[in-house]
């Protein structure tokens, strides 16, 4: 099947079409846009690859996928729907994780182009690497909001994905989340902590309890607190869980314990208190909102900000729900957060308004925590239909050869003061040659303290700093081979430091991902300081390390599931658009100043 | 457009248009459930505006179209299926435009634009016109301007399109991302990290009509400086309207080779007509210019459409607290004197209006893939806008007190508290100091 109708084309273009194998990695809302755009031009092959599965939220722009394919797959549904635009084209839909063995470096072999619709950084890497290493080209697409991007990644030619370190995501100290919350933010990543702490995955770094170890907090930690509370000081040496299982999950001994007790705990810390408004314990009986509950709310509760007694309630229905839940599954297993989990909201939506209460920290509405919780970045459809327009004229001018003029593409929100809508760079980007992953000799330093680093925990380095999948490493020099991604082979050691194996200051590991086809020599940096682990880039750009409280709960979140879309973050994108610097635009000033301005003038003029 | 603005959303829409009330508010969401729209043109640019609209929730969409469906169609109509070739097509797209989104009204209209009376069009808030002969599009536009209804047009022709909006006068809120540096907590080791603040501001915006933008007079000296550092889009779109005109149907890809030299040859025509630098329309943008490419109708599909959202959902918060309604008022004023400060630096502002890509364009030798997302013309409403107030200082003066007046209302109006009084005060005194030159001003910023 050649494109449809002779002469849209040149001879060149409709033959290189007619010729073409094409990868869409994501059927979300670029992804069926994409999909359409090639379908509908004729483009002859097509494979879409998608691991997640249809929700209400996606209809206002996945238009391939209606309200009776809700919980279905979108890469299955996403395929059908397209079919009906040209039934003469071939389309492959897979759903499953682009992050699989199954589509190894000979697979991506295969394509013209990869065409990249997803949402998430852990793919999005991944991806990047199998192009690389495929010497596929990749287009790589995102938006947000009103705002998206179109970027060429070729081996060699462009820079990589990687070649620029990424912006961490924004992080909290564990003692600002534990001891002294000051925003709403503080309050809903302890929320969800909670969550875990008693039905999700057991996570030591998630403690929600007051953290003694607080520097701010020295000397006095807790030295009046409980002494006589013999029922909560033995809290504090079980685990959360054990202790809410004991008590059956009682929604008011756990806010007992939770918004009382640890409460009174922490304003013995008095430390904490000199320089910030203390916190004020609350008890189940005397909720404020109680004596309102009669007054009728219009509109959808989900905007509406619920008062404390509210808050109370839902906290101990979905205590309820969440505790059934889990009693229902079997041992040993757990309950993973989802925003669009309704009980699982409604416990962190209640708990955050609560201990923001406590904190004096203005509460939210259902409907924005989720936002912030959920890290929902907004979608539409115009949005994500330029962009996948876009996107499938590059790949067009790809295929006619014509690599100089794919140059990336910014979609502005408003046209700037040029009037440009859409800003493109003026020439391709050069590769990063200090890129730690398209480099030829990719380098990069792992800054820790080998008497206290594990091998499992440099296991975790590689995958989450480097992000691996399957990390094997060799002593350079020596072939000795200290972690291998076979299971057992390596595994005795998981527990000894890096010093106990025999890896000292300086020593230089080869570590090698089997599936991304991808081996970077990693130089060991012994820090004293360093309580786990960091990267450190040839261009010494610091980079993200592992154990803080993050509030995206993206690739850091309880359970991350790499794969073209998550359920859990749905967005199609996980771009940095820099808004207001990418053109030279003049920089607004404060409104204060403008005043000021406004005022001079009329003066002036008078 | 405010019949059931009071109407809370339901559960079902709030849970639909989640990931779109997180970008506009809710009461947005509400306005647009307001806006009745007219489609006209069903060719593939028609079905991406369609299915864009449909899908942002307004209350009714009405596609126009007396054509049939074509095997070109094919090629970027996803709406159509593909079985139904010679029906009409805005019947055939019916089912899977009502399919897009079961709680927009969606009809179909098979009677031409030449069929219908003025009345028609005047029963909607806001019109899309594609495929259209000029003639038609401006008594569509004129139609609307008459009842201050909303209009936006555009096309594509192969790789290449345009957009053109008619606002009218247009009041809008624009969220505007701000830096500042901000203190963090005891907590933060960060100290002084900057943040990004968004406040909204109010903006309007004076639109032209398209037969004004599309008689604009090249030959003026202040013009042809910019045509040497233009992009040719524009003209490119006036050969393919004038092809339009002229064979009553659109280039054919079946006769690419024969058509490509009809089109060249309207080319040389209107560079001599108005007397365009050799070689400034170069042969390449005619040749791309056949069917509809799909890509190409995403792109203009999704401009078109996002400002039919934009235009309806416009309309600025009121239940905004005062303090930040004072600060916004006045920085749009300011704002409104930086453009028109530049405007008079450098005059020719218009063409950069009327062909925003032009600048970096002609700052390296122009590929034709580039064009392809470049030469969606887009008529800078601001800068047009700009124009217009220029136009009205030099032809009707200054003098004019209702002209006078309406500024003074407009100042009570959008100003609170003692700016209001000090912007009114100033108008006033100027007045009475007959400082013509600070009327101007005022005039500018405020009314045409
Ligand atoms: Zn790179």
């Amino acid at each position: 099947m050649v494109a449809r109708v002779a002469g849209v084309f040149d001879e060149k273009l409709t033959e290189a079409i007619a010729n073409s194998k094409i990868l869409v990695v994501g059927a979300g809302g670029i992804g069926c846009e994409i999909l359409k755009n090639l379908v509908l031009t004729g483009f002859p092959q097509i494979e879409i690859i998608d691991l997640d599965t249809i929700d209400v939220s996606n209809l206002n722009r996945q238009f391939l996928f209606h309200k009776e394919h809700v919980g279905k797959s979108k890469a299955q549904v996403a395929k059908d729907s397209a079919l009906s635009f040209n039934p003469n084209v071939n389309i492959v839909a897979h759903h499953d994780s682009v992050i699989s063995n199954d589509y190894g470096v000979s697979y991506f072999k295969q394509f013209n182009i990869v065409l990249n619709a997803l949402d998430n950084r852990v793919a999005r890497n991944h991806v990047n690497r199998m192009c690389l290493a495929a010497n596929v080209p990749l287009i790589e697409t995102g938006t947000a909001g009103y705002a998206g991007q179109v970027e060429l990644i070729k081996k060699g030619v462009t820079q990589c994905y990687e070649c620029q370190p990424k912006a961490p995501q924004k992080s909290f100290p564990g003692c600002t989340i534990r001891n002294t919350p000051s925003e709403p933010i503080h309050c809903i990543v302890w929320a969800k902590h909670l969550f875990n702490q008693l039905f999700g995955e057991e996570d030591p770094d998630q403690d929600v309890s007051p953290d003694t170890a607080d520097p701010e907090a020295a000397g006095d930690a807790g030295s009046t607190a409980l002494t006589s509370e013999t029922s909560s000081g033995n809290v504090e040496r079980k685990s959360t869980r054990a202790w809410a299982a004991e008590t059956n999950y009682d929604p008011e001994k756990l806010f007992a314990k939770l918004f009382g007790d640890d409460i009174r705990y922490l304003l013995s810390m008095e430390n904490l208190w000199k320089k910030r408004r203390p916190p004020t314990p609350l008890s189940w009986d005397s909720l404020p909102g109680k004596d309102n509950i009669e007054i009728q709310h219009s509109g959808l509760p989900d905007q509406r900000v619920w008062s404390v007694y509210e808050c109370a309630q839902v906290f101990a229905a979905s205590c309820k729900a969440l505790q059934t839940d889990l009693k229902s599954r079997p041992e040993g297993d757990h309950l993973v957060w989802d925003k669009d989990e309704k009980s699982a909201m409604d416990f962190v939506t209640a708990c955050a308004n609560i201990r923001s209460h406590i904190f004096n920290i203005p509460l939210k509405s259902r409907f924005e925590i989720k936002s912030m919780a959920g890290n929902i970045i907004p979608a539409i459809a115009t949005a994500n239909a330029i962009v996948a327009g876009l996107a499938v004229l590059r790949a067009q001018a790809l295929l006619k050869g014509e690599i100089e003029a794919c140059t990336s593409v910014y979609l502005r929100p408003k046209v700037n003061h040029r009037g440009q809508l859409f800003v493109p760079e003026k020439t391709l980007t050069p590769p990063n040659p200090k890129c730690y992953v398209c480099s030829p000799k990719p380098e990069v330093a792992l800054a820790c303290n080998l008497k206290h680093l594990t091998l499992k925990d440099l296991n975790t380095a590689f995958k989450e700093g480097l992000n691996m999948q399957a990390p094997d490493a060799t002593v350079e020099g020596k072939g000795l081979v200290v972690l291998s991604s076979e299971p057992g082979e390596t595994d005795h050691n998981n527990e000894k430091t890096l010093e106990e194996i025999g890896l000292n200051d300086g020593c230089a590991l080869l570590v090698d991902d089997f599936l991304q086809n991808y081996e970077v020599r990693v130089r060991l940096q012994q820090e004293d300081e360093e309580k786990t682990w960091r990267l450190v880039t040839d261009a010494d750009s610091p980079m993200l390390g592992p154990k803080e409280e993050k509030t995206a709960n993206g690739s850091s979140g309880s359970e991350p599931k790499p794969g073209p879309s998550r359920s859990k973050e749905d967005s199609d994108s996980d771009m940095e658009i820099i808004e207001e610097d990418d053109d030279g635009e003049p920089k607004p000033k404060p409104p204060k100043r403008r005043r000021t301005e406004m005022t001079d003038e009329v003066v002036e003029l008078c | 457009m405010v019949e059931n603005n009071d109407v809370e959303l339901s559960e079902a829409e709030a849970e639909q248009y989640d990931r779109q009330i997180r970008l506009w508010g809710l009461e947005s969401q509400k306005r647009l459930r307001a806006s009745k729209v007219l489609i006209i043109g069903m060719s593939g640019l028609g079905a991406e505006i369609a299915k864009n609209i449909i899908l942002s929730g307004v209350k009714s969409v009405c596609l126009l179209d007396s054509e049939k469906l074509k095997e070109t169609d094919l090629y970027s109509q996803f709406l159509a299926p593909p079985d139904k070739i010679g029906e009409n097509r805005t019947e055939t797209s019916l089912q899977r435009a009502r399919a897009l989104n079961p709680m927009v009204d969606v009809t179909a209209e098979t009677k031409g634009v030449d069929n219908l009376p003025d009345s028609y069009f005047a029963a909607f808030d806001i019109i899309c016109a594609t495929g259209l002969k000029q003639e038609q599009l401006e008594r569509v536009n004129n139609i609307c301007r008459d009842n201050n209804k909303k209009f936006l047009c555009g096309d594509v022709w192969g790789t290449f399109g345009y957009m053109f909006a008619d606002l009218i006068d247009h009041e809008y809120s624009e969220e505007i991302v701000q830096h500042k540096a901000v203190k963090r907590g005891p907590d933060d080791n960060e100290a002084n990290a900057r943040e990004t603040v968004s406040i909204t501001v109010k903006r309007r915006a004076i639109y032209v009509p398209l037969q004004n933008a599309l008689s604009v007079d090249w030959t003026k000296p202040e013009l042809r400086s910019r045509l040497r550092r233009g992009d040719p889009s524009y003209f490119v779109m006036k050969i393919l309207s004038r092809f339009r005109d002229e064979y009553n149907r659109n280039p054919d890809p079946a006769q690419r080779k024969t058509e490509t030299e009809i089109l060249l040859r309207m080319r040389d025509e209107l560079v001599k007509e108005l007397s365009l630098p050799a070689g400034f329309i170069k042969d390449a943008l005619l040749t791309d210019v056949f069917g509809i490419v799909s890509g190409a109708a995403a792109v203009v599909g999704g401009v078109i459409a996002q400002e039919v959202v934009k235009a309806s959902i416009a309309r600025f918060p009121e239940a905004e607290d005062k303090l930040r309604m004072e600060m916004n008022v006045v920085s749009e004023v300011s704002d409104t004197r930086y453009r028109l400060a530049a405007e008079t630096a450098e005059k020719a502002q218009l063409l950069t209006a009327l062909l925003p890509a032009a600048q970096d364009a002609a700052s390296y030798d122009l590929k034709e893939m580039l064009q392809r997302y470049k030469d969606v013309i887009l008529l800078n409403e601001e800068l047009l806008a700009g124009c217009h107030v220029r136009r009205a200082t030099q032809e009707q003066t200054l003098t004019s007190l209702k002209n006078l007046h309406t500024i003074l209302q407009q100042a009570a109006r959008l100003r609170v508290g003692k700016y209001s009084k000090m912007v009114v005060n100033a108008c006033r005194k100027a007045v009475s100091d007959n400082n013509t030159e600070a009327l101007v001003k005022i005039l500018q910023a405020g009314d045409t």
